[in-house]
């Protein structure tokens, strides 16, 4: 053990690598996917767009360039955003919440139930189409340490949203007493 | 000092007016907006005088004059004050009245500050910094000194009788003996004052500097060709060279005497008081501030050092604090011309010495590999891109950039480390200079070990502390102890009874 001198035994300690980690809503990969879709078609008409406007192409094999780096850059997101889809997940633990994410730079946050000042249920367009919502949980340590959990069904995110209020009030009356 | 007047009127139940002094300084407040509207009409009138002698702009003129000093003695008299139900209310507003409340619980800090017209009349100016506001908005700009102590101590007592009968749970930080009175921990001299000012970070100026003058030759080159340009390259070479030199010297000197001067004025007769509640503030020579810290407010304290300053030793502490409630609005105190006996005292308010052992880590060797790509191989790679042709003068530049890097780097990496124990954690950096962060671990928002592919690739991530006044990172640890570590702060931070703030 590292930590050795340290005044509890780290064995005790709660190990977040054995906890179960829940996966979003599998409807969840079509909100990314279509995202990404919308997203590329935009890209497209800029393409097309380009394509048209210039009459003398500004170099040999213009057109073809353009179509090229736009369906790697297409490939690529769409590619992109499976994994993300795949690599994130949630966990609630008696005091704390987990989420992780992330493909190239993976992020494995923890947000103590004792530091959460609030929670919020938001939903997107394209989400509201597949019935789902994100969770929102803010600490007071800027942006970087708020949790956004998406691709939630309604259901749960509320579930999950009244959980967490109920343990961070009872935190809080625990510092009271 | 008499903290409430043994009379049977409560104390500031009847509203009160400010000093009379407001009046100056709300005038004063109105020439400076007119002026910043209205200065093109001054600068027709340097270049034409005459245009002056016309009455109607001296009438214009004297009409807004006389409105604008009676709009201030209006506002002053629209001014009041007054203590009731266990709030500060102040009523003000010239056409359209306006009540603030600010409920003595949600007050954080309340703060002195004096500009010019303030001193020539010895009043202050009461600032009270709440949970949620923004701004100035709580604000008495003329009060005798007297009278806004008077204030600032019945709030301060009024506000901590409420949180005494409030939570029957009393942290071991907050009791306090109110009635000690405040400890002078430093008061720069003249001597110091001077040692602050020149131990400024020049270095950065000279970088500047030297980029700026670099842009220009190149500049120069371009624009009359550069076959032309070596020529009178050759031909001016002596001339050139003692002109850089002496335009690189006189900036470099004047540079230096702004730096010296403002730093000056800003640091003009500190003094740094241990008060009951945290620290205490006064600096500057004509916009004088008083500035306090509360203790619950600061969040992790640094302190800082660069090589200029080390020749004196002399630091920076820095006590970093959640302003408010909403985090985009930062606080922190900064105390230049520090020695060590001042860091230990600060240190021993927010961290008091404890028999915990700890136990000092090292960050990964593999970041000195990072650095050397990103400022090293990258840069290098740029500028070998970008040239004509490469030859022996570009290798060499390139070579001597990367041996450069390549020192840089290792000192880097010689400088990151990281002390733990039961209670906190000391973050040692720096390149030239050396940084120190202590931090509590109750006052730990939350937790985030972020890992880029290649990071993941060696078991390695970076980890983040965040708090309510800003993210403290420490880059490159091995998985393996980030966790452990990630779990042990978890369990002291969830433990914990201590509220943050």
């Amino acid at each position: 053990m590292i930590f050795q001198n340290l005044s509890i035994d780290p064995e005790q300690l709660p190990q977040v690598e054995s906890v179960e980690m829940y996966r979003p809503h599998r409807n969840y990969l079509k909100v990314v996917l279509l995202s990404t879709i919308i997203f590329m078609l935009i890209l497209l008409i800029g393409v097309i767009a380009a394509i048209l406007v210039a009459d003398e192409p500004p170099f040999p094999y213009f057109n073809a360039t353009l179509i090229g780096v736009w369906s790697v850059l297409a490939i690529y997101f769409i590619w992109l955003s499976w994994k993300g889809y795949k690599n994130q997940a949630y966990a609630l633990r008696e005091k704390d919440v987990i989420y992780k994410r992330g493909v190239l730079v993976q992020k494995l946050t923890t947000v103590p139930f004792n530091r959460v000042q609030h929670c919020e249920i938001k939903q997107g367009p394209i989400e509201r189409y597949f019935g789902l919502k994100t969770l929102e949980i803010y600490t007071a340590g800027g942006s970087g340490s708020d949790l956004l959990i998406p691709g939630l069904s309604g259901e749960k995110a509320q579930q999950l949203k009244d959980f967490i209020i109920k343990t961070t009030a009872i935190d809080g009356r625990d510092e009271e007493e | 000092m008499e903290e409430t007047r043994k009379s049977s009127v409560p104390f500031l139940s009847v509203p009160e007016r400010q000093s009379p002094i407001a009046i100056v300084l709300i005038l004063f407040r109105f020439v400076r907006i007119i002026f910043r509207q209205a200065w093109p009409l001054a600068v027709v009138f340097l270049v034409n005088p005459s245009r002056l002698s016309d009455s109607w702009w001296t009438i214009g003129f004297a009409a807004l004059g006389g409105v604008s000093a009676i709009l201030s003695i209006v506002s002053y008299f629209k001014f009041y004050y007054y203590i009731k139900n266990e709030e500060l209310v102040i009523e003000r507003g010239l056409f359209q009245k306006k009540k603030l409340n600010v409920p003595f619980d949600r007050i954080q800090t309340i703060n002195f500050s004096q500009n010019l017209i303030h001193r020539f009349f010895n009043v202050v100016s009461l600032e009270i910094d709440t949970a949620g506001s923004s701004g100035k908005e709580f604000t008495i700009s003329a009060l005798s000194k007297d009278k806004a102590e008077r204030i600032r101590n019945y709030l301060l007592s009024q506000k901590r009788e409420l949180l005494e009968t409030d939570s029957t749970i009393i942290d071991s930080e907050k009791v306090v003996d109110a009635t000690a009175e405040d400890e002078l921990l430093l008061h720069l001299s003249i001597g110091d004052l001077l040692k602050v000012g020149l131990g400024q970070n020049h270095i950065r100026s000279v970088g500047i500097i030297m980029g700026t003058l670099y842009g220009w030759l190149q500049f120069a080159e371009d624009l009359i060709g550069k076959k032309q340009y070596q020529e009178y390259q050759t031909t001016y070479y002596d001339l050139i060279v003692q002109s850089v030199v002496s335009i690189v010297v006189f900036i470099l000197i004047v540079a230096f005497i702004i730096t010296l001067i403002s730093t000056t004025m800003k640091y003009y007769d500190l003094r740094f008081y241990k008060t009951h509640q945290g620290f205490k503030l006064q600096t500057g020579l004509f916009n004088r501030k008083e500035n306090s810290a509360n203790i619950n407010k600061i969040q992790f304290i640094r302190w800082t050092t660069n090589p200029l300053k080390s020749i004196f030793k002399l630091f920076n502490i820095q006590l970093l604090q959640a302003a408010s409630n909403s985090v985009s609005v930062k606080q922190s105190m900064l105390i230049p011309g520090c020695y060590v006996h001042h860091i230990e005292a600060v240190r021993s308010v927010y961290f008091p010495k404890s028999d915990e052992q700890s136990t000092q880590h090292r960050v990964h060797f593999r970041i000195m590999i990072r650095s050397m790509i990103s400022f090293g191989f990258i840069p290098t790679a740029i500028y070998l891109f970008t040239r004509s042709e490469i030859g022996l003068t570009q290798g060499i530049y390139s070579l001597s950039w990367l041996v450069i890097a390549g020192i840089l780097s290792y000192i880097q990496y010689r400088k990151w480390t990281y002390e733990v124990n039961a209670n906190g954690i000391l973050i040692k950096k720096g390149l030239f200079g050396t940084s120190y962060t202590l931090l509590k671990w109750y006052k730990i928002q939350s937790i985030a070990l972020r890992a880029s592919i290649f990071q993941k690739r060696r078991g390695l991530t970076d980890f983040y502390l965040y708090t309510a006044a800003g993210t403290v990172r420490i880059p490159y640890i091995e998985e393996e102890k980030a966790l452990e570590l990630k779990n042990y702060v978890l369990y002291k931070i969830e433990d914990s009874v201590q509220s943050w703030m």
